[in-house]
């Protein structure tokens, strides 16, 4: 549970970098919605605030922060505290499960992938965006990170180390989208959202089984 | 949560089902109750309309 502490100390400054980098957010939005389906019934795993599950229409959010979740309940996502190595719904209840920003901050990252298995459906996919470790953005959030409370704890991957897990999980027929290619500072604008990965900082992948 | 919401819920530890026990609520949601798994017995509290299902090592770590 310390990766927890900060989001439950800092939910005020977690929603300030939104606030503060719009650009990069709705570029890493325009990433996820090329990704997520439009219909289902969907889970966001490590939803946070809400600020990803809301507007991509994801009906339910998990999270151990309980003053992350207050938030996103106001977003009207359907809330539950819980940890994603031990989810607490049935098997094959989604269709869409999706983790942005959440891998690098799991216990047991294999673990919440074999979990987020388990509760999609036959035909169920799974969405997973975060900051690649080997990317600009990636470079100096590893460079910075005893600075970050957020990122203190956080364990950073690569693609390939991703992709690995993942298969060793389960999954399969994996595409990609890729987006920021600047450091954060530098953003004007919405970045393009471009397909595959290795230029992107914010990487999103959907894999099948 | 929505009363709904205990269609899709599990226990976290064994994955058993979960029985609801309400002791608050309004004309949309459960605000305060227990939910508590049939296999194990283990009791998983909904607080402020939000239900707790952390392992319970984990919650207990969590309010230490």
């Amino acid at each position: 549970m310390s990766k927890t502490a900060p989001f439950e100390e800092h939910t005020e400054r977690y929603e300030e970098w939104f606030e503060e980098h719009d650009d990069a957010y709705r570029s890493e939005l325009a990433a996820l919605d090329r990704l997520v389906p439009a219909t289902g019934r969907g889970v966001e795993i490590g939803v946070g605030s809400g600020r990803f599950a809301a507007p991509l229409g994801i009906d339910v959010g998990i999270d151990p922060a309980e003053a992350m979740l207050e938030r996103a309940r106001e977003r009207d996502v359907d809330v539950v505290r819980g940890v994603a190595e031990s989810l607490p719904f049935r098997d094959g209840t989604f269709d869409t499960a999706l983790m942005v920003t959440t891998v690098c901050f799991v216990d047991d990252l294999a673990r919440a992938l074999a979990e987020a298995n388990r509760v999609l459906s036959r035909s169920g996919r799974l969405m997973v965006g975060y900051i690649d470790e080997d990317s600009p953005v990636g470079e100096i959030y590893k460079e910075h990170k005893d600075e970050n409370p957020f990122y203190r704890d956080a364990t950073f991957v690569s693609t390939d180390e991703l992709l690995d897990a993942l298969e060793a999980a389960g999954f399969s027929e994996f595409e990609f989208v890729q987006t920021i290619y600047r450091w954060l500072d530098d953003i004007d604008g919405t970045e393009p959202v471009e397909e595959g990965y290795g230029e992107g900082s914010f990487v999103g992948i959907r894999a099948g089984r | 949560m929505k009363e709904s919401l205990l269609d899709i819920l599990c226990c976290p530890l064994d994955k058993g089902e979960l029985e609801l026990e309400v002791i608050r609520e309004n004309d949309d949601e459960i605000l305060e109750g227990r939910l508590v798994c049939v296999e194990c017995g283990e009791e998983y509290p909904i607080e402020d309309g939000i239900p707790n299902l952390l392992p319970p090592d984990m919650r207990d770590e969590a309010a230490a």
